[in-house]
């Protein structure tokens, strides 16, 4: 026959098992402002689940090229740690005309054809762009490679002076690549990487927040 | 209820005669379940009472295979202790967007009771571990063991010679992974809480002495 203690403990931990809810994530706390600032403002973004590929255009020098691959290749892998539900992921692709994205300094010739959607002169370290389409509403323009078609569909140029202080430009390429899943401000606290000039080389809280948060949110613009 | 059922296995029965024989039996299946996690977001800064989209992660229906063996304690009534495996993937969802979050294994041990009723039917009940193991951010830190109560219904049929099972099943176990409640570092600390799965299984058993 079943011992009397095990009749007693086998319900109760029956009970134990069944008593909660399903398991949650709270409303999000800690994100900052991530839409772009159009009128009015929108939420741009890849699908999710979407596989964000990029072409490293490092140039003609393999030690600079080395160089941007690997700050590529460092900050999307802390971009994917940041998201619980692989909601994106980055590839690295030969291609340009196969790529989403395109990553090069700026001291080379700009890999796609920049006509009709031409990058706004910052000054700034590094950009990203990207241009509306004009047909198809919610949606970026896509590139062409050479006069032909492709998918590019975001821009990211890295100054070439970068290449003389490698942590700097691992700083910078992740900032840009917080752009490039759709964060479109700046963070107002120095703690984070997107911040405008923060010297910072690790996701915080607040970035991490806000990367979860825009990738639950509904886009108004889907690259 | 299943509580109820677990209370009703264990009741003593003095018509109970002494037991004995074992069984293997193999069974395969198909299961689904409730949603790892859900959540619900809102742009930053929004009123309350705006727009909010809900998600959720859900291991979508997959293949579960399960060996078991069991003992006779007495006539009608029999230990089992059976080990499964689901191969199994995670799919998010939400709005209109679905997504692959990864492939999902599932692994479970369980000892149980399993009571005969009638000359086809039986009921079980138990208790046991469950692990998931999966590629996706949620896991990391790992899931670890969880105990899991498993409940089932079914009939064995005997065709041919071949001793065939149908049974359903149901599982519940508490759910929670480190990254899940540290919120992947990003302070939004997700809460454990409670999976329910659901299987239908066929299986072909050897052995007897237990009917």
């Amino acid at each position: 026959m079943i011992p009397r203690g095990l009749r007693l403990v086998m319900p109760m931990a029956a009970l134990a098992v069944a008593a909660c809810d399903a398991p949650t994530i709270p409303p999000e706390a800690g994100a900052y402002d991530f839409t772009f600032q159009t009128t009015p403002p929108s939420v741009v973004r890849w699908p999710v689940g979407r596989t964000i590929r990029v072409h490293v255009a490092g140039g003609p020098d393999p030690a600079r090229a080395a160089l941007l691959r690997e700050a590529f290749l460092e900050a999307a892998a802390q971009w994917e740690s940041a998201v619980l539900f692989d909601e994106y992921r980055f590839a690295e692709v030969s291609a340009v005309q196969d790529a989403d994205v395109v990553l090069f300094w700026s001291i080379d010739p700009v890999p796609v054809d920049t006509a009709g959607c031409p990058p706004e002169v910052t000054g700034a370290r590094a950009l990203t762009w990207s241009c509306p389409h004009p047909t198809v509403p919610g949606r970026l323009r896509p590139f062409t490679v050479g006069g032909q078609p492709s998918s590019v569909r975001m821009v990211v140029s890295v100054q070439g002076s970068e290449a003389t202080d490698p942590a700097g430009l691992k700083r910078v390429v992740l900032h840009e690549l917080g752009h490039v899943l759709g964060i479109g401000r700046h963070s107002p606290n120095m703690d984070d990487v997107m911040e405008a000039h923060a010297p910072v080389d690790r996701l915080s809280a607040a970035d991490r927040a806000t990367i979860q948060v825009l990738y639950h949110v509904e886009p108004d613009i889907v690259p | 209820m299943g509580v109820v059922a677990l209370v009703w296995l264990m009741a003593p029965e003095g018509a109970w005669a002494q037991g004995g024989g074992l069984e293997v039996e193999a069974r395969a299946g198909v299961v689904v379940s409730t949603s790892l996690v859900e959540g619900a977001v809102a742009l930053p800064g929004a009123p309350p009472g705006g727009s909010v989209q809900e998600f959720r992660v859900v291991p979508v229906a997959a293949p579960l295979v399960v060996v078991a063996g069991r003992m006779g304690l007495s006539p009608g009534l029999a230990l089992e202790l059976s080990a499964g495996w689901t191969f199994g993937r995670l799919e998010g969802e939400q709005g209109t967007e679905t997504w692959r979050v990864g492939d999902l294994g599932v692994g479970h041990a369980v000892a149980s009771l399993r009571r005969r009723v009638g000359e086809l039917l039986h009921v079980r009940g138990g208790l046991g571990l469950i692990h998931y193991g999966s590629d996706a951010g949620l896991f990391e830190g790992g899931p670890g063991l969880k105990p899991v109560l498993e409940v089932g219904a079914g009939a064995d049929l005997d065709l041919g010679g071949v001793g065939v099972s149908l049974s359903a099943v149901g599982q519940a176990h508490s759910f929670g992974t480190a990254a899940l409640r540290s919120g992947g570092g990003s302070g939004i600390r997700g809460q454990d809480g409670t999976v329910f799965r659901f299987a239908l299984q066929a299986g072909v058993f050897l052995g007897g002495g237990l009917r």
